[in-house]
């Protein structure tokens, strides 16, 4: 029998509602299902009693994915970088705007995921009771999961674009740059259209971790093209700066943007050619002086949409394993 | 105009957005005569156990208590007439408490009956209250704050500084992510169906009247919920196919709760004059103009950007 999210109410152990409902007709029972093992099908519900339960609104599964993925063309977006170098911030700021109305390109139009997002932004508000704005990190078991956006650009009858979009564990990123196995495990790295790479521009401020960061970010992107393969010229990468006003504060602003574009030009040359685009950016989701960088991050963004999606990754894979459905994805 | 005898509107609204109140000065306003535009009752239902204390207490200027989630009252029924088309017409409204739709968010479903309901719904009220926030306030990172301003509003109940908050739930959600989240809901349960019609209440819209005119809460309904709920608003916009919406600030209430404001709301001679109802440009106290509008009586809706 499933709990009750009504006080005082004992259905579970007794069989007896609180408020005298048939069985299954309760409008306050919550499922039983585990979290995260409910397969939802391409419609997103499922029937229960004569009534009908709906999707989690927390991050897609990979199976969830997969059903929106067969659905409807979907751009998906994979952020990756060190712990703490800002990408649920990130991906919390771009909920805030739309939820803000401060997106000018796009118009929300839907999200399968709206309680995830609201759990990223939660304790940057003043509701949560922190003592100042926080981002919770991302867990191991969150890979491969993701949020979710519906967006019409403001143009009239433009059509309505899908996006879903990963942020990988920090403590995942770094196996993954050790170890080409990890990488060739992360489904999401296998179907990204997009590879968004985060340096964290407080570590680019300090001498001693600043050639550490970048060297993971470039044996990363190394590990993407010998894991993508041939595949890896549909992959566009927005390699950002992140926390950006950590060096635009910084005394020696100078010398860490001179570092920068040096950075951004031995990239260009070891990784140029291989990508469908690479390129660059710098952020301050929630800088600790100054305003956001939200027209940077809804460029990005519209980076993100704007480029047509490409229907024929799934086509190959579904003509070399027909019985496997988007075996692109790494599904079984 | 509907002539079915069992049309069924659904009031829907989070904890507090006014859906009481409204249904409560609606029915009142169906008792007024005068404008042959207007809807009358044609008759009443044979059952006005709830109803009927609550509209004497919105006569006596009352302010009306929540609807329990545990007594559900039965649908009201409401017979109308609109006299200057000669057509009637009969619709259910039931009174749901704001406190299931809370429950539905967070369940994550819909109940056996509201599906049913929803399914032959001809067309929603969905309520917003003026004064609640739709979304959580965003915190200042504390090197942003002015800390001299700060000394002297003084603090309140901010957290110390060490504070990490506490975890978050489902029921913390913002209001506006809530509602959006039913509406997306009611368009899977409502797939295959045609658009449905939603009269987007902003109640106790005295209040926007007569607070300070500032640039960010708009003084016309519709700029209002595009700049105070844009979430809401940006959804609602982007699938016209499947809603079918128009935004009408309201107050049923038509004040207060102070001593001043009960003696001023029934010292009327018409107590359905303190009603407000603003729909773009247009202004008067003519509760029925948004079911008129669910009903198709209103083949010209004023412009909501005037």
């Amino acid at each position: 029998m499933s709990n009750c999210s009504q006080t005082g109410c004992k259905v579970a152990e007794t069989g007896i509602c609180l408020e005298n409902h048939k069985a299954g007709e309760c409008p306050h029972l919550m499922s039983d299902a585990p979290e995260g093992a409910a397969a939802i099908p391409a419609d997103h519900t499922t029937a229960s009693g004569q009534g009908l339960t709906f999707y989690s609104g927390e991050k897609l599964t990979p199976a969830e994915v997969s059903a929106l993925l067969r659905a409807r063309p979907t751009q998906v977006a994979l952020c990756v970088g060190s712990q703490s170098s800002g990408k649920t911030t990130f991906l919390a700021r771009i909920g805030e705007m739309f939820r803000d109305g401060s997106f000018k390109r796009f118009r929300f139009a839907g999200s399968l995921s709206l309680c995830a997002f609201e759990r990223a932004t939660w304790r940057a508000t003043i509701a949560s009771g922190a003592a100042r704005p926080d981002t919770l990190r991302t867990r191991l078991k969150e890979n491969d999961h993701f949020l979710h956006l519906s967006v019409c650009p403001l143009d009239p009858g433009g059509p309505i674009l899908d996006l879903v979009i990963s942020d990988l564990a920090g403590e995942t990123f770094s196996a993954a740059v050790g170890s080409l196995d990890v990488c060739t495990e992360l489904s999401s790295l296998l179907r990204a259209d997009h590879l968004v790479a985060f340096l964290d521009c407080e570590k680019l401020a300090d001498r001693a971790l600043r050639h550490t960061e970048c060297d993971n970010i470039k044996t990363f992107l190394a590990r993407v093209g010998t894991v993508r393969k041939q595949d890896v010229g549909g992959l566009h990468v927005q390699v950002i700066f992140s926390r950006y006003d950590c060096l635009a504060a910084g005394e020696g602003k100078k010398d860490a943007e001179h570092f920068c574009k040096a950075f951004e030009a031995d990239l260009r040359a070891a990784f140029g050619h291989k990508f469908a685009s690479l390129s660059f950016h710098r952020i301050a989701a929630r800088p600790e002086t100054g305003e956001p960088t939200n027209e940077a991050i809804q460029h990005i963004v519209a980076l993100w949409l704007e480029i047509p999606v490409p229907v024929y990754v799934a086509k190959k894979h579904r003509a070399l394993s027909p019985e496997r459905d988007f075996s692109g994805f790494g599904l079984p | 105009m509907n002539d079915s005898t069992n049309s069924e509107f659904l009031l829907v609204g989070l904890s507090g957005s006014g859906k009481t109140n409204f249904l409560v000065a609606l029915d009142v306003a169906l008792s007024a005569s005068g404008d042959d535009e207007r809807l009358v009752h044609s008759d009443l239902a044979s059952d006005r156990s709830y109803l009927q204390p609550l509209r004497e207490k919105w006569l006596r200027g009352e302010e009306l208590l929540r609807t329990s989630r545990k007594d559900v009252p039965p649908p009201h029924h409401l017979m109308v007439q609109h006299a200057s088309s000669g057509t009637s017409a009969a619709f259910y409204l039931p009174d749901l408490a704001g406190e299931s739709f809370d429950q539905y968010f967070e369940t994550r479903s819909f109940s056996p009956d509201f599906l049913a309901r929803l399914r032959k719904a001809e067309g929603v009220f969905l309520f917003v209250h003026c004064s609640q926030s739709a979304d959580h306030e965003i915190l200042t990172h504390p090197s942003l704050i002015d800390s001299v301003a700060m000394d002297e509003v003084g603090t309140g109940g901010s957290p110390p500084a060490s504070s990490a908050g506490k975890d978050w739930e489902l029921s913390d959600s913002a209001r506006q992510s809530k509602l959006v989240d039913l509406l997306q809901f009611v368009n899977e349960a409502r797939a295959g169906l045609r658009a449905l019609k939603v009269a987007v209440i902003v109640s106790a819209w005295d209040r926007i009247e007569s607070g300070p005119n500032l640039p960010e809460i708009p003084r016309q309904p519709g700029p209002f919920v595009r700049a105070c709920w844009p979430l809401l608003d940006q959804y609602l916009v982007s699938h016209p196919d499947r809603f079918d919406f128009h935004v009408f600030g309201v107050s049923a209430r038509g004040g207060g709760s102070s001593p001043e404001d009960i003696a001023r709301i029934t010292g009327l001679d018409n107590p359905c004059e303190r009603i407000i109802v603003v729909d773009g440009a247009h202004r008067s106290n003519d509760l029925t103009r948004p079911v008129r509008w669910l009903l198709g009586l209103l083949p010209s809706v004023a412009n909501q950007d005037v």
